[in-house]
């Protein structure tokens, strides 16, 4: 098995993730905002190329914790540039590279595939849902003041809706960013 | 907007200093998060938010009217999920509902303060001294620290490498604006095949020629006269959020 140590070109092909990741999530917001005003349409379209920074960087270093630094640089690099999320951004890319890392921990550091890479990028819809719970509370709260009555949907089958959503959309994404990262890296 | 950041490579012309930027602009996001009362939402998107937005215009047009699109998707969304409760207004036939204008507000408020935030620190602070501050004043790790200023230089680079593979899927008959996964794959093998023999062959360089990822001194944060005004705004705005003052 290769040495888990990090090497100086480890951290190189990790600045690469983090530049061609920040690239695609400064793209992902001109998509998330011309179908934002579709309404919930959006998610299923674009969020998944948000986890894609832990994909690239696991799938072209193959070593632990390159999905978490991977997600975590492109978002730090994505409030740098700067977009409309802030530095939220960076709450983000920690929870996101938390759960894409669990995906390649679950199979043991072994597989850095396109199935992986699926996998970490569904679970990292996980962490997207957690930090949008803390962020942008409002979406999921109940309403408290009008008895029964809700609107179109319950906050729970918003947050149902979400993760699913999330899981597609970062499953998607995920092997199309893992079956790229595997043709460059060759 | 990535074209600006490459301007951005000058002088740094932030007449605070970067440390105290920075933990401005993170302790405004972090109270922009703790609270959702609008009143408390309003007075930071005022104090940050739209400084932070002029400042981000000036610089980085295309993103206020985005911020907009935005803005007008958290109401449509709002209205679509929550339209319940008493009446707040009306839009001709359409009812704009208590809960769904409540949630509106609190929502774009959030949106404006946190966007201000970033805009703040990203317009007047140039990437490369951000990295340093992070690196000798707050104590990033160096490996990261290395990773993220080679990234930061990459990404001109980058960036001119995705005009070409536009232009070439152009030529080819793709879709303008990439939409569907399928356009994103196009994008992405060949942006990352040829990012990543640069980065491979940066990194071969370095370790031939036995560069090491050596400690750096840590120094202490040099603040500036104007940190103070960012000191007492920082206070007021914690001050107003946890209850003790203002609205």
């Amino acid at each position: 098995m290769a040495s888990r140590r990090w090497t100086v070109i480890d951290f190189a092909l990790l600045g690469v993730s983090g530049a061609v990741a920040a690239v695609i999530f400064y793209a992902a917001w001109y998509v998330w905002d011309l179908f934002s005003a579709v309404g919930p349409l959006a998610r299923p379209l674009s969020v998944g190329l948000w986890f894609t920074g832990s994909i690239i960087a696991a799938t072209l270093i193959k070593k632990p914790g390159a999905a978490f630094l991977g997600e975590l640089l492109g978002a730090v690099i994505e409030a740098i540039l700067p977009t409309r999320g802030g530095f939220t951004n960076v709450i983000y890319g920690v929870l996101q590279g938390i759960f894409a890392e669990l995906g390649y921990r679950l199979l043991g550091y072994k597989r850095w595939d396109i199935v992986a890479g699926a996998i970490a990028g569904a679970l990292a819809g996980v962490g997207e849902l957690l930090a949008t719970l803390v962020v942008y509370r409002e979406i999921f709260q109940a309403v408290s003041d009008v008895g029964s009555e809700v609107g179109l949907a319950s906050p729970g089958a918003i947050i149902v809706y979400w993760l699913a959503a999330n899981a597609v959309s970062g499953a998607l994404y995920g092997a199309i960013a893992a079956a790229a990262a595997r043709s460059a890296r060759g | 907007m990535l074209s600006g950041y490459s301007r951005r490579l000058g002088g740094s012309v932030a007449p605070v200093s970067v440390s105290a930027l920075l933990l401005y602009s993170l302790w405004v996001t972090v109270l922009a998060v703790a609270t959702s009362d609008p009143w408390k939402l309003g007075f930071l998107a005022l104090v940050t938010g739209l400084p932070g937005l002029v400042l981000g215009y000036r610089r980085y047009g295309v993103l206020v009217p985005l911020l907009g699109l935005s803005l007008l998707g958290t109401f449509l969304n709002m209205l679509l999920l929550y339209n319940v409760g008493d009446p707040v207004f009306s839009i001709g036939p359409l009812v704009v509902r208590e809960e769904a204008w409540r949630r509106t507000v609190s929502l774009d408020l959030r949106i404006l303060s946190l966007a201000g935030a970033g805009l703040l620190f990203a317009s007047t602070v140039n990437p490369r001294d951000a990295v340093r501050s992070l690196e000798v004043e707050l104590g990033m790790p160096r490996g990261f620290a290395f990773a993220l200023a080679f990234a930061l230089r990459l990404l001109p680079l980058v960036y001119r490498d995705l005009q070409e593979v536009m232009a070439v899927r152009r030529m080819r008959g793709y879709r303008r604006v990439p939409i569907t996964p399928g356009d994103y794959r196009s994008l992405f093998m060949p942006l990352l095949s040829v990012t990543v023999e640069r980065g491979i062959w940066v990194g071969v360089a370095a370790e031939l020629r036995g560069f090491s990822l050596r400690p750096r001194r840590r120094v202490r944060p040099r603040f500036r006269r104007g940190d103070l005004v960012l000191l007492v705004l920082a206070v007021l705005q914690g001050l107003v959020v946890a209850g003790l003052a203002g609205p």
